[in-house]
């Protein structure tokens, strides 16, 4: 297909169209003369030929220029519209994103609880498991290497006392000695020193602070010291230390030597410090018992330095004790234990034979005080459980107790312990439970900290979502803005939400303008501030009222105003249709009064239009107007350069001077004017200055179409007053009323002609009261 | 930026006054403030916000022309112009996404086949047949082609394209009339 073939298609099938249906394929045909191929194109054109439209956005141009004509009255703002778009987007991508991170939160920090309480008890569990395998393996050390020395004691004093050469002079000892009166003899005895020189390498060896031989009632017949030969050993004390079986002796655990006390009161043992005592039977050449002999050692020495042998970490320890629950050995904690007065606070005295292990019921290294004397306390655990395993069989002599128990300093612990009935003490091995349970305090801390920090964050976030949701949406309680609280959200406007407030102390009804959090930037907060800053200085009693500015901490920026009850003109409009000429003249006095003061201090309002003046009634007068949303104003005393550059770009072309949309720079207070014009032709027409289908049209308009007179929409409208309005109108504003001033006297001349009064006015408010 | 929209205005003056290098010099300030908004809208495409061509256009004007003092008869150039710049565009963005569809058997449908369909600039399948047929068209009716890129571009109207074209509306109406025919006839919309 080629340029010129295409161009006589076109001619036939215009001209076939043109034709009634019937005759079309009789000039076409014609007209082919005889090419198929053209012939065949225009028929097919022919076929697909329609009056119906092609194109979707012609066919939606009017339907979607009249919905936004009947929803908004006033074409939107295209920046506007595009701006409201995207926040929306990016509302919606902040809001999913929020809900969902939200959800992670809660998540995250069940999920932390749960795994926290479970480190935790298999740490506990595990660490319990440690430490009772410790505790025990260094008991059973101490239990062994105790029995090792106490048997190695014993044999050693075993195997001496039958030496033969002692057995001899013993023998001889007991021959001589044996009478009531003859304790002169023995002490004198030729034979003592040998002896004395027979033991002394054994007692040497073994570090023995003595020996005694007592013959079977009790009477010393010999002994390291010479004073207590020849004298008798009370039976008690006697029948406590010879106590023993025929193969191993005997043993006795470490006990005060001040026990030995003999029949004359006179004789005192030398032994100064506890001991430990192991003997020996001693039989004549008939097997007959004659007498004992026995080798006391210091307990400081060799009993007490086994169980020091082995110690856990910093705060363990084992330790002997006796049926009594005397401690026998030193404890590790000896310094700490004068301290607190639980032994004799002087340099010598140890906790052997003088501490007594009771439970105080409470921390006395932290300074607890017990209820009564210590002596009236229980034992402690370990020790309770020994004693009682003495006369009951059901309690074993011998077990790990891993549930924390107070010591006998009243701390913490954890232990261990083992009976040894045939010698009548025990051994405890304790560690403090803090140090024994420490990893899990780490773990415990490490959670802890996280789950406060996500319980805080947690509790930040919804916080701060219920404000944002309660600013949003106003559900809920309310919503706190400095002295304000915010009862319910009574409208919306371009940059902000408004709503009803009620003051802490006052109780003036109180409107309040929230900048929508979603727009904060610093540009729309300028000229929000800007706003309250230039209306505030307005007091005019028909310019709306700015009581307070401020911000939360939440950083939500608000301001407090008058609250007004009463319906904007264009709802007005929008209830009745055209309004009465005398009212309109009634409105615009005020509303060019309120906006002659704004111009008398530099400001020019710059977005005038119905939606921005109210009607209320106040104080018993009615159709009192208010002038909002200084929100655009521009002050004319700012240099070029501070401008914003969202003033340049805002604004409703309905009711924007032409001069505003062909340079805005050089517009002035006199488009304020206009557009108090444009608002009074829309009440008295009852419909805009211009009809428009789309944005651009009304731009369009704006600039070049005069709007019909009033007079002729409206027979009705007085010819004085249409002239007045169409001049407020003329493209030129040199042809305007130049000021406010002067219009507002020409409004008062025709006032004067186009009378409405209160009662009027009440007649009409009277349907809503 | 104002020296930058004093230029548009002085351009689209020249325009008017019948200066086609204006065409030229004005084509690629439009086309990259046109493809820069046209790209903010695409990057939320698939959240369900399509592209208007029509209003993008008209705000590219505002944003460009609308503060300035500039004659009014300077839009339906701007518009004319515009066309071709989102022709471009749309077109552009179409068939890459197109491309990465594109998978399964490529069926072509004519317009009057499927029920009754209008040709929408929103709908890729149609900016590219819209395309395809325009590229035919050109070859054969050159000013045929120019208003079906008006039209269908930038939602110009029967009196817009003819101010803009220089002829009479009814011209334009009889040229539209024969151009439905014949789009009717040979576009093919993938589906």
């Amino acid at each position: 297909m080629d340029a010129e073939k295409h161009h006589k298609i076109k001619a036939i099938f215009q001209k076939a169209i043109e034709l009634p249906r019937a005759d079309r394929e009789a000039y076409i045909r014609q007209q082919a003369d005889g090419d198929k191929d053209l012939l065949t194109e225009v028929r097919e054109l022919l076929a697909n030929h329609s009056e119906d439209t092609i194109l979707s956005n012609e066919s939606s141009e009017e339907k979607a220029s009249a919905t936004m004509a009947a929803k908004r009255r006033i074409g939107p703002k295209m920046s506007d519209t595009l701006a409201g778009r995207k926040s929306s987007i990016w509302l919606e991508r902040l809001f999913g994103t929020r809900r969902r991170f939200g959800v992670t939160l809660i998540l995250t920090f069940i999920l932390l609880i749960i795994l926290g309480y479970w480190s935790h008890s298999q740490v506990k569990n595990s660490l319990e498991e440690i430490r009772a395998e410790e505790l025990e393996t260094v008991l059973e050390a101490d239990v062994l290497a105790m029995e090792i020395w106490i048997n190695d004691f014993r044999n050693s004093v075993r195997s001496w006392s039958r030496t033969p050469e002692l057995s001899n002079e013993l023998g001889m000892l007991f021959e001589y000695g044996n009478c009531p009166s003859c304790i002169e003899r023995l002490q004198f005895a030729p034979w003592q020193d040998t002896i004395t020189a027979i033991i002394r390498p054994f007692l040497q060896d073994s570090r023995s602070a003595g020996y005694n031989v007592f013959d079977v009632d009790g009477y010393v017949v010999s002994a390291s010291d010479r004073s207590v030969i020849g004298n008798k050993l009370n039976s008690v004390g006697f029948r406590e230390l010879v106590q023993f079986d025929r193969t191993n002796g005997s043993f006795r655990a470490p006990f005060d030597p001040a026990k030995l006390v003999y029949d004359d009161a006179n004789v005192k043992t030398i032994y100064k410090k506890p001991i430990v005592w192991a003997g020996n039977p001693l039989y004549n050449d008939s097997s007959q018992l004659v007498g004992y002999f026995g080798v006391g050692r210091y307990a400081d020495e060799g009993f007490t330095e086994i169980v020091n042998i082995a110690e856990l970490g910093e705060t363990g320890e084992t330790y002997a004790f006796n049926a009594q629950g005397l401690m026998l050995t030193n404890s590790r904690f000896s310094d700490e234990l004068k301290q607190l007065d639980l032994i004799e606070n002087t340099p010598k005295s140890t906790s052997a034979l003088t501490l007594s292990l009771r439970d105080p019921g409470g921390d006395l290294t932290e300074g607890y005080t017990p209820d009564g004397p210590l002596a009236s306390q229980g034992f402690t655990k370990p020790v309770a459980l020994s004693i009682a395993s003495i006369n009951d069989t059901s309690i074993a002599q011998s077990a790990v107790i891993t549930e924390p128990y107070r010591d006998y300093r009243g701390k913490k612990v954890i232990g261990a312990y083992h009976w040894f009935p045939e010698y009548g003490f025990g051994l405890v091995t304790e560690v403090d439970y803090e140090e024994a349970f420490e990893p899990l305090e780490y773990i415990d801390t490490t959670f802890g900290v996280l789950i406060f920090i996500l319980a805080a964050f947690i509790a930040y976030s919804l916080y701060s979502s219920i404000r944002f949701l309660g600013l949003k949406r106003k559900v809920g309680e309310a919503v706190q803005l400095g002295q304000y609280t915010l009862v319910r959200k009574i409208g919306e406007g371009g940059i902000g939400e408004v709503y009803l407030a009620k003051h802490a102390l006052l109780k003036r009804p109180t409107a309040i303008k929230i900048l929508k959090s979603d727009l904060v930037s610093s540009e729309v907060l300028e000229r929000f501030e800007r706003e309250v800053q230039l209306a505030s200085q307005l007091t005019h009693p028909n310019t709306i009222e700015i009581y307070d500015f401020g911000s939360t901490p939440e950083g939500v920026f608000y301001y407090a105003m008058e609250l007004l009850n009463g319906f904007t003109l264009a709802q007005i409009v929008q209830m009745q249709g055209e309004v009465e000429p005398a009212r309109v003249l009634h409105i615009l006095r005020q509303a060019t009064a309120s906006i002659a003061e704004a111009h008398g201090v530099g400001l020019v309002h710059r977005d005038i239009k119905p939606q921005n003046i109210m009607l209320v009634q106040r104080g018993g007068e009615f159709d009192v107007v208010k002038v909002l949303d200084f929100g655009l104003v521009k002050d004319l005393s700012e240099s070029e350069a501070n401008q914003t550059r969202t003033t340049q770009l805002t604004g409703t072309p309905l009711y924007m001077a032409p001069e505003r949309i062909k340079s805005p720079k050089e517009s002035d207070m006199r488009s304020d004017l206009y557009a108090l014009g444009a608002v009074a032709y829309y009440m008295l027409a009852g419909q805009a200055i211009f009809k428009f289908s789309t944005e651009i049209d009304i731009i369009y308009q704006v600039v070049n179409t005069e709007p019909e007179p009033l007079n002729k929409v409206n027979k009705e409208i007085p010819k004085d007053v249409s002239q007045f309005i169409s001049k407020c109108l003329k493209k030129d504003p040199s042809e305007r009323p130049q000021t406010a001033r002067e219009m507002l006297d020409e409004i008062q001349k025709l006032i004067k002609k186009h009378k409405w009064d209160n009662a009027d006015a009440e007649k009409w408010w009277s349907r809503f009261n | 930026m104002s020296t930058y929209r004093s230029d548009i205005t002085r351009v689209l003056n020249e325009l008017k006054d019948g200066d086609d290098k204006a065409a030229d010099v004005l084509f690629p300030m439009l086309y990259d403030e046109l493809r820069n908004m046209a790209g903010n809208y695409m990057r939320y495409e698939n959240r369900g916000h399509t592209l208007q061509p029509t209003s993008l256009v008209h705000e590219a004007y505002v944003k460009l022309i609308g503060q300035d003092d500039v004659d009014w008869q300077g839009r339906t150039h701007f518009l004319a112009v515009s066309a071709q710049a989102m022709r471009r565009i749309l077109v552009d963005h179409a068939r890459t996404k197109r491309r990465k569809k594109r998978g399964g058997d490529v069926k072509k449908v004519n317009v009057d086949d499927v029920d009754y369909k209008l040709l929408d600039p929103e709908v890729e399948e149609h900016v590219i047949a819209v395309d395809d047929a325009l590229k035919l068209l050109e070859k054969v009716d050159p000013l045929q082609a120019k208003i079906v890129e008006m039209r269908f571009f930038t939602g110009m109207t029967v009196k817009e394209v003819a101010e803009a074209l220089g002829y009479s509306k009814r011209k334009i109406e009889g040229e539209w009339t024969m151009i439905k025919a014949w789009l009717r006839k040979n576009i093919r919309i993938e589906e």
